[in-house]
């Protein structure tokens, strides 16, 4: 490596390791060019560095992919050395459930390949990644074995808690839509016991980002109109795991008669009941009901569960403007007669002519801004 | 007619005739060199009299066909599994579970004995049991209906608590104003004032009404003829007069036992006793229940105030 170059390097990498986040991100964009060039010379680092260098390049790489998250996925993909350089102790990390004490270089590479995998996936083309991660011809369900290990190795505390959110992070990537609609489609078993661990991990973490992911996943997974049959069955009791967070002290809000409307879990809930306190978090849970209005399946599901009533109490105590509009949302299409709706089977593919599109938007705005 | 062994109601007492004795000495032989063949013989009499109903009698035949102790597990489960039909023929859901438990012990793929297992932990209402019997058996794929119907019940269990839960809130809350109430009005008491010990005046108690108004379970009392009144709501701002205008009204409604017709509004005199000091304290008809209660002679004891009433020319004592 010739001196000039070598220092020109050092800088780049010094400003990108010790730069606040903002500084850092305008110092990527504004070097658009040289950046391409530190990305192979990193890349290369990877491989060939000595472990300190080694740690550095992974480090740097991870600041970049925060902003070049496309440029750093096509290098990848060209370079299978450092790809699978990246790959290996995450393939290893969450395949297994038993690790030994890592040290905390070890646990730094998991990191920071972590970091650099969730940033590219969350491109499109992240296929051949997301193929080497999970085993293709059983999708659902080695997504499943990862979500369980994750679980496991999350109980032992031997991880940062970081790593535990990267991991859920990168399966929520990995659940976009494009990904897993034909598995989706196809193994239904698989789908409805990953739904039921995704739940159950939801009740029980206690940090948010995890929440809104596990909540998230399952989003995903509910905007395939004919998944719904599945995740809406009767034992995954969704729909009430959903509105419970949602709920308030029902023994307070509700008289008698409206109280039968709801399921059992959430009846006579005591006055020490509260809300999801996290806006993320009650977003994501919306979000959900939403999706869920898409079918006549999922609308019969809502309305059976006494959807409106959970709602009509939320919306009275929701601060936040947004979440309330979407509560109202919900409700609108609860509201109306099962009869408007036989036009359109499928709410989601129902097209918009184009010139409403951007009306609605501002309608909405509109509202919102009120 | 009765004698006649087709005809008769009662089984015949003493000693068995001696064919029969002998026949059944026969059949039941305990020294018989094949226990084997002496279990399968009870166990034949026992579905004999399990198919006419005789459900007591079978369960007898199992016992014994049990007792001969025979080393074949799968014998034994179908005899458990066949007395723990009986048993639930007969209600004995606990005795019938045991044994159905026992014959699936016996053997893990009696299915017959799981079905009735799960049957009876639903009859006993055992549903956490039964749940994680279903999830532990060999049938799981087959019991999800059995599943979803116990953790409806417990749910509906919890639901149920947590509602009786709601409503002594409910009551305590409200029993708290009044207490608030009655502190406010500085009225005296004793004991609990949501307990009545007055026969008449069970379920009855002291509330408050939409106008913030303390209304009471009285009782009157009258001495001379040992007759009492109870009136379950007097409002505090009743006067003594309203009610007792009601109570002795001049017309046929009059109470019977008011022989001498003496007992008139205008006629009557009332007063109140201290508990503590048993001394009766005289007031005015006219007066408002609202300022008795809240003299600090009065006192409300076991949840009623009560009066005494006797005729003007009459002494309290």
């Amino acid at each position: 490596m010739a001196e000039s170059k070598k220092l020109s390097f050092e800088t780049i990498m010094t400003v990108l390791m010790e730069k606040s986040d903002d500084e850092r991100k305008k110092f990527i964009e504004d070097h658009q060019a040289s950046i391409k060039s530190v990305i192979k010379l990193v890349c290369r680092l990877i491989i060939t560095g000595d472990k300190t260098e080694k740690i550095n390049s992974l480090t740097c790489l991870a600041k970049i992919s925060e902003v070049e998250d496309n440029l750093i996925l096509t290098n990848l993909l060209e370079d299978t050395a450092v790809y699978e350089a990246i790959l290996k102790p995450i393939v290893n990390f969450i395949h297994n459930r038993d690790h030994p004490e890592a040290d905390s270089e070890q646990v730094d590479v998991i990191k920071y390949s972590l970091i650099i995998l969730v940033n590219i996936t969350r491109q499109k083309n992240c296929v051949k990644i997301f193929h080497s991660l999970l085993d293709t011809n059983k999708l659902l369900s080695s997504f499943h074995t990862i979500l369980s290990n994750v679980v496991m190795i999350s109980a032992t505390d031997k991880f940062e808690p970081l790593i535990i959110e990267l991991v859920f992070n990168l399966l929520l990537n990995l659940s976009q839509p494009s990904l897993i609609l034909d598995e989706i489609q196809k193994n239904q078993d698989n789908l409805a016991l990953l739904m039921k661990d995704l739940l159950n991990f939801f009740e029980k973490s206690t940090c948010t980002k995890i929440r809104v992911c596990c909540i998230s996943i399952i989003v995903n997974f509910l905007i395939h109109g004919s998944a719904q049959t599945t995740l809406l069955d009767s034992k995954s009791e969704l729909i009430t795991k959903i509105l419970y967070p949602l709920a308030g002290p029902t023994e307070v809000e509700f008289d008698d008669e409206d109280m039968a409307q709801l399921p059992l879990d959430l009846q006579y809930l005591p006055p020490d009941k509260e809300r999801e306190a996290d806006n993320n978090v009650r977003d994501a849970l919306i979000s959900c009901l939403l999706l869920c209005c898409n079918t006549r399946k999922g609308r019969d599901s809502l309305k059976d569960h006494g959807t409106y009533y959970i709602l009509r109490e939320l919306h009275k105590q929701e601060k936040d403007r947004s979440i309330q509009k979407r509560v109202e949302d919900v409700v609108d299409i609860l509201t109306k007669e099962e009869e408007e709706y036989n036009q359109f089977p499928d709410l989601m593919s129902t097209a918009i002519p184009e010139h409403l599109i951007g009306k609605f938007d501002e309608m909405d705005q509109t509202l919102l801004n009120e | 007619m009765e004698e006649h062994p087709l005809f008769m109601t009662k089984s015949p007492e003493g000693e068995l005739p001696p064919l029969v004795e002998a026949i059944a000495q026969v059949k039941y032989d305990e020294e018989m060199d094949n226990k084997r063949e002496l279990a399968q013989n009870y166990k034949d009499d026992g579905n004999e009299n399990f198919r006419f109903k005789k459900y007591r009698w079978a369960i007898d035949c199992y016992t014994k066909a049990l007792d001969c102790k025979i080393d074949d597990s799968e014998f034994n489960s179908v005899l458990c599994n066949n007395r723990a039909s009986a048993h639930y023929h007969l209600g004995n859901f606990r005795s019938s579970m045991q044994d159905a438990l026992q014959a699936v012990k016996y053997k893990a793929d009696n299915k017959k004995a799981v079905l009735r297992a799960v049957e009876c932990m639903m009859k006993l209402e055992k549903y956490q049991q039964c749940i994680d019997f279903c999830q532990n058996s060999n049938f799981k794929s087959e019991l999800n209906s059995f599943i979803t119907k116990a953790q409806d019940e417990l749910k509906r269990i919890e639901r149920d608590l947590r509602k009786q839960q709601a409503e002594e809130r409910r009551i305590k809350a409200k029993q708290e104003e009044i207490l608030k109430a009655v502190a406010e009005r500085k009225i005296n008491y004793q004991g609990s004032l949501f307990t009545a010990s007055h026969p008449a005046a069970e379920g009855h108690q002291v509330y408050l009404n939409n106008l913030g108004q303390l209304v009471w379970p009285v009782l009157f009392v009258y001495p001379e003829y040992g007759q009492t009144d109870f009136i379950e709501s007097f409002n505090e701002n009743d006067s003594f007069t309203d009610h007792l205008k009601l109570m002795f009204p001049l017309d046929e409604n009059h109470p019977n036992w008011d022989i001498e017709r003496k007992y008139k509004t205008d006629d009557l005199k009332i007063a109140f006793q201290d508990p503590r000091t048993s001394q009766f304290h005289p007031f005015k008809l006219t007066k408002r229940l609202k300022d008795v209660l809240s003299d600090s002679k009065f006192v409300v004891v076991s949840s009623v105030p009560t009066f005494v009433i006797v005729p003007k020319d009459k002494s309290f004592t």
